[in-house]
């Protein structure tokens, strides 16, 4: 462990660094600025643009990570999980108190009930293997292959679980998430933001109404067609000055969060290093609002 | 003006030293708080350092609405939390570093919370949920009041009064088991 004295030098080295690269990418961006517009002066008329090609992998681009419980030692327990049809769901929203009614309205088939309540080294292939208590229900609306339900009861009353399937899943473009899995489009009740300051530095959550849904429907449907890629560095882009935080609130109840962040990226929870990548001007426009 | 908030007032006018303040005053408590969310000491250190290397680079108006400590320690709870939703697939301890770490936090804990009674509750708080840990931790060991833990927590008043009485019925049965008696 450091002493504070450590941490100290550490944390005015680490704030040197990163004010002295913070200059140079500014300086390399203003460059580049510059140069690109001196030769797209000179050859815009003959320029050719030849469409990317996307490297597929079997028949997805990219694909998430495997989640494998066995080897999750001392964080499995942090992670609400339900292994089906050998996949391990992981934990999204939660409904209870003044939203469990919401909750029940999507509890569908009742599929069984969850073995028993592991905490490590659970066995990713024993099926409805769960860390919660409950039964396990498809979800109305929802594809079973993603998303499925925990129902169960506490001290503190009801609560229903959903858990959804990013374990090895194989994604291409926005599409395969917004569309087919969540089917967000054409389903939004209501739209509000977080901006990032307020999700980053208070401790009270102030929630702003996105009225122009008209131009948040463009904004979703560019992210449907845009592609999915898998970043080096989540701490470089998580780290951007200007980010906003979307909830979308649907009319079954769920909630999809989305977070833009400065240079056309798009995390959702769930997916860890894979975000969608935007080139549109939508999103610049976007990301405004949120500020 | 609490102690915490001039430190860092003095940071932003240019006083690099406020930083030793800020630090030696919240690192153990700290990383005692975040290692609730990552149960890995060494984890949780470098969590603290990225807490406090947001607030020193980014430099966030702190609006004096919650005690300085509070707020620092939602950030803190929000670069776990970040930490946790983008990284959990992946993290593993190898099985060796364990023994070692509980070393390191056994010797944290021994330094910052120092009475014995108080060591034998925390041990026995780190085999109870999440939430539960983190409830108890701020409020008999960190000494936040209820509204500043709701604030932290991001739970509404009632989602804390239901989550503490739930968290002191299991940290009881914890401590019966242990043949320790539950008064305050």
């Amino acid at each position: 462990m450091k002493s504070s004295e450590e941490m100290v030098k550490s944390l005015l080295n680490r704030r040197d660094i990163y004010f002295k690269e913070r200059r140079k990418k500014r300086q390399v961006i203003l460059s580049v600025g510059v140069i690109t517009l001196i030769i797209s002066i000179g050859i815009f008329s003959t320029m050719y643009k030849s469409p990317k090609e996307v490297i597929k992998l079997g028949n997805y681009a990219i694909y998430t990570d495997d989640i494998d419980l066995s080897k999750s030692d001392g964080m499995s327990d942090m992670l609400g999980f339900l292994v089906y049809h050998e996949h391990v769901y992981t934990a999204s929203l939660k409904f209870s108190g003044s939203t469990l009614k919401e909750g029940k309205a999507l509890l569908g088939y009742h599929i069984g009930k969850t073995k028993e309540i592991l905490s490590e080294y659970a066995d990713s292939q024993q099926e409805l293997a769960s860390l919660y208590d409950g039964e396990v229900y498809k979800i109305k609306g929802y594809d079973e292959e993603f998303r499925l339900g925990i129902y169960g009861t506490d001290e503190d009353g009801e609560w229903i679980q959903l858990l959804d399937n990013y374990d090895g899943i194989g994604l291409n473009t926005g599409a395969d998430l917004i569309t087919k899995r969540l089917h967000i489009l054409g389903n939004i009740e209501r739209v509000t933001y977080r901006t990032h300051d307020n999700w980053n530095y208070e401790t009270e959550a102030i929630y702003h109404e996105f009225k122009d849904l008209d131009k948040f429907n463009t904004f979703l449907e560019v992210l449907s067609q845009s592609s999915f890629i898998k970043v080096d560095s989540l701490e470089d882009i998580y780290e951007r000055d200007v980010q906003g935080h979307i909830y979308i609130r649907l009319e079954d109840g769920t909630t999809t969060e989305l977070r833009l962040i400065e240079g056309g990226y798009v995390t959702i929870p769930g997916l860890g290093p894979i975000m969608i990548k935007m080139n549109d001007d939508i999103f610049a426009e976007t990301l405004k609002l949120c500020q | 003006m609490d102690s915490g908030a001039k430190y860092y007032k003095d940071y932003l006018d240019g006083h690099d030293d406020a930083l030793i303040d800020i630090v030696s005053e919240y690192k153990d408590g700290l990383i005692l708080y975040l290692n609730s969310y990552v149960k890995n000491i060494h984890l949780a250190e470098d969590l603290v350092e990225d807490t406090f290397f947001r607030l020193i680079t980014k430099r966030p108006r702190y609006s004096g609405k919650s005690s300085f400590k509070s707020w620092l320690y939602a950030i803190g709870r929000n670069v776990a939390i970040d930490y946790i939703r983008h990284n959990s697939k992946m993290l593993h301890t190898p099985v060796e570093e364990v023994k070692s770490d509980k070393l390191i936090e056994t010797s944290l804990e021994k330094s910052y919370l120092k009475e014995e009674r108080k060591l034998t509750i925390h041990r026995l708080m780190q085999s109870l949920n999440e939430d539960y840990r983190n409830v108890l931790w701020l409020i008999y060991f960190e000494g936040f009041s209820h509204k500043e833990v709701s604030l932290i927590m991001k739970k509404s008043d009632r989602q804390l009064k239901n989550l503490l009485y739930r968290a002191k019925q299991s940290l009881k049965s914890k401590m019966e088991e242990e043949g320790l008696n539950d008064e305050e």
